[in-house]
């Protein structure tokens, strides 16, 4: 399945995401991601360091599934995706890097106005050379998760 | 080609004590939890609150059934990634399910902050908490690859600073000074910038300020209904509130209340309702007043940063309050035996004084007495005698109160108060008013008043 112009549109407005992932002995695992790339097959490239989190990229090894939530922090709109056949690859390519870039830019002007100071933040996008892995995966379903009544619900996906 | 990230290796510096992160629980960054179904497949949420109970556990509110709370009963296991606004840095907490409470001091508290915030969005009816879900945590990890800066130090001595406060009040012997070393002592002592004193009016149903610092406009004398805001769920519940990312959970509460009126059930929202303090404060703290078994008011602090007030302040603070309310008990007890006999003839019993809102027209049991902006200033005078036990006043702070409708310029106030003067000597009144000074004046009241609105 594919996104919606309008969840790719989302993915490159400056959102906050987090990863989840569950180990094969059931220990759910979590970090914080960068930035999403949506790949010309549909399948969507999480981008995040590989240091933050070695045992959750473990686990999406020997499971392949995945979720990922993804927020924007003005609107609080929220959207969680799913995935079934995820794969951990390296990231290093000039394409990677330069979404990166594009998504903590993105991310910083939208939390500025909410006061936030990003001097204070910009560790979380300093990927040092030879780290930045990402998590692909085919989303099999999405759901929307904004606070408030209808939080759960399904979201539309292009077949 | 897959990488090869760095194994687990982790130093005594990655693994953390719940106590040292306990600051970045507060939310500034909300809070995400992972959970798991019993057959494998991982989700992840978004929390609104994450509260530090002890060094072993932690609370999560349940308001909603969903797939998060599903896999939290069929499985007993979570993971929770918290950020610190400050450092940059972060943390992953494995976390065990021990028990839901949906009554007690953790349930209060956690109900209590959730109101608060719903209070202020009018999203009440909507974020109802059904429980505390507590949880123990089994291992606190720091992120690694972050590159973090050195925590802000604190920007006073909180406890030297609670005790100079309390020193000041000791000295009080009458209601002024007390609201006037409090405030005096919030500012230099604690470095807090803003505060309102809210006193609750003998019915229990109303705030109205007595003391505040910090506002271009004092507010004192102004009223609002005693449940609304951090410092109504504060005094309903009896327990000390501290939000310091009001922001955040601001835009929680509106892109609720947005969701709720797009799915057409705006008519259990009630209206957002702009209280009397900052216009968008960062952090709150309030705290009740209370002594003798009696709930008083509250005392509530503002900044416009965020995470502004720590535990240390809400301790401080919370004794702070305790002899603030105590004061109030005694210092209002012998300013009523001191009430001096009255100087006229008085109506049996207590003298009803009536107002009607309509034209502000007040009335002596049933006579007519004065009407418009001078009934308006004279209703003031009465209720901070009754509910802040203050008889003396000045045109400044007559003019900072929005309720008496006075125009920005040519207001004319010493003539209003002049003719009021007048009306009530002519009537042999038991209440006048007196000049004291430059724009300083005296309530004087023989007897016992009866304020009907």
């Amino acid at each position: 399945m594919r996104l919606t112009p309008e969840l790719s549109d989302e993915l490159r407005a400056g959102v906050a995401h987090q990863v989840g992932a569950c180990a094969t002995d059931g220990t759910p695992h979590i970090v914080r991601a960068l930035g999403v790339v949506q790949e010309d097959d549909g399948r969507l490239s999480i981008l995040l360091s590989a240091l933050a989190n070695p045992e959750l990229l473990q686990a999406v090894r020997d499971t392949a599934r995945v979720a990922l939530i993804v927020c924007r922090a003005t609107t609080l709109r929220t959207v969680l995706y799913k995935g079934a056949d995820a794969q951990v690859r390296e990231a290093e390519d000039a394409r990677y890097r330069a979404a990166l870039g594009q998504r903590g830019s993105a991310f910083w002007a939208d939390i500025e106005q909410l006061g936030f100071d990003r001097t204070k933040l910009a560790g979380w996008y300093d990927v040092p050379p030879g780290v930045l892995a990402r998590i692909c995966f085919t989303p099999n379903g999405a759901w929307n998760s904004t606070p408030g009544p209808g939080s759960g619900m399904p979201v539309e996906l292009l077949p | 080609m897959t990488p090869s990230p760095p194994a687990p290796n982790l130093s005594s510096a990655d693994v953390l004590s719940l106590r040292s992160v306990r600051r970045m629980l507060e939310g500034i960054i909300p809070p995400a939890l992972a959970t798991a179904s019993a057959d494998g497949v991982p989700h992840v949420s978004y929390l609104s609150q994450a509260e530090y109970v002890d060094d072993q556990h932690i609370a999560l509110t349940f308001q909603f059934f969903n797939r998060t709370r599903e896999n939290v009963l069929a499985t007993g296991r979570a993971a929770i990634s918290v950020e610190d606004p400050y450092t940059g840095g972060a943390v992953v907490m494995q976390l065990r399910y021990v028990r839901t409470e949906t009554a007690g001091p953790l349930f209060e508290r956690l109900g209590a902050k959730l109101a608060g915030i719903a209070s202020q969005t009018g999203m009440e009816k909507v974020f109802k908490l059904r429980g505390a879900d507590l949880y123990r945590v089994v291992e606190v990890r720091r992120v690694a690859g972050r590159r973090e800066l050195p925590a802000a130090l604190p920007r006073c001595d909180v406890a030297a600073g609670g005790r100079a406060i309390a020193e000041r009040l000791a000295g009080c012997a009458d209601l002024p000074s007390l609201f006037d070393a409090l405030t005096t002592g919030l500012v230099g002592d604690l470095r807090i910038g803003h505060a309102m004193l809210l006193l609750v009016d003998p019915s229990g149903q109303r705030f109205r300020v007595a003391a505040s610092v910090g506002y271009p406009v004092s507010n004192i004398g102004c009223e609002w209904p005693a449940d609304q805001g951090l410092a109504g769920v504060a005094l309903r519940e009896g327990t000390a509130l501290r939000v310091g990312h009001m922001t955040t959970m601001y835009l929680y509460g509106r892109a609720a209340r947005l969701r709720t009126e797009a799915l057409g059930l705006g008519g259990v929202l009630d209206d957002e309702r702009p209280l009397p303090g900052l216009e968008r404060p960062r952090s709150q703290l309030a705290v009740p007043l209370r002594a003798a078994g009696q709930s008083l008011g509250a005392l509530l602090v503002e900044s416009d940063q965020e995470q502004f007030f720590s535990y240390d302040d809400e301790d401080a603070l919370a004794m702070v309050a305790c002899q603030v309310a105590l004061a109030l008990v005694l210092l209002r007890g012998r300013e009523a035996a001191a009430a001096p006999a009255p100087r006229s003839a008085t109506p049996a019993g207590a003298l009803k004084v009536r107002r009607y809102a309509r034209d502000h027209s007040i009335w002596f049991d049933d006579d007519y007495v004065i009407k418009g902006v001078a009934g308006a200033i004279l209703w003031k005078l009465l209720q901070d005698r009754q509910s802040l036990g203050r008889d003396r006043f000045s045109n400044r702070e007559l003019r900072q109160s929005a309720e008496l409708g006075l125009p920005e310029l040519q207001d004319n106030l010493e003539a209003r108060l002049l003719l009021l003067q007048r009306r009530l000597d002519e009537r042999g009144a038991p209440v006048r008013i007196a000049k004291e000074g430059r724009g300083r004046w005296r309530l004087e009241v023989d007897g016992q008043v009866a304020l009907l609105d």
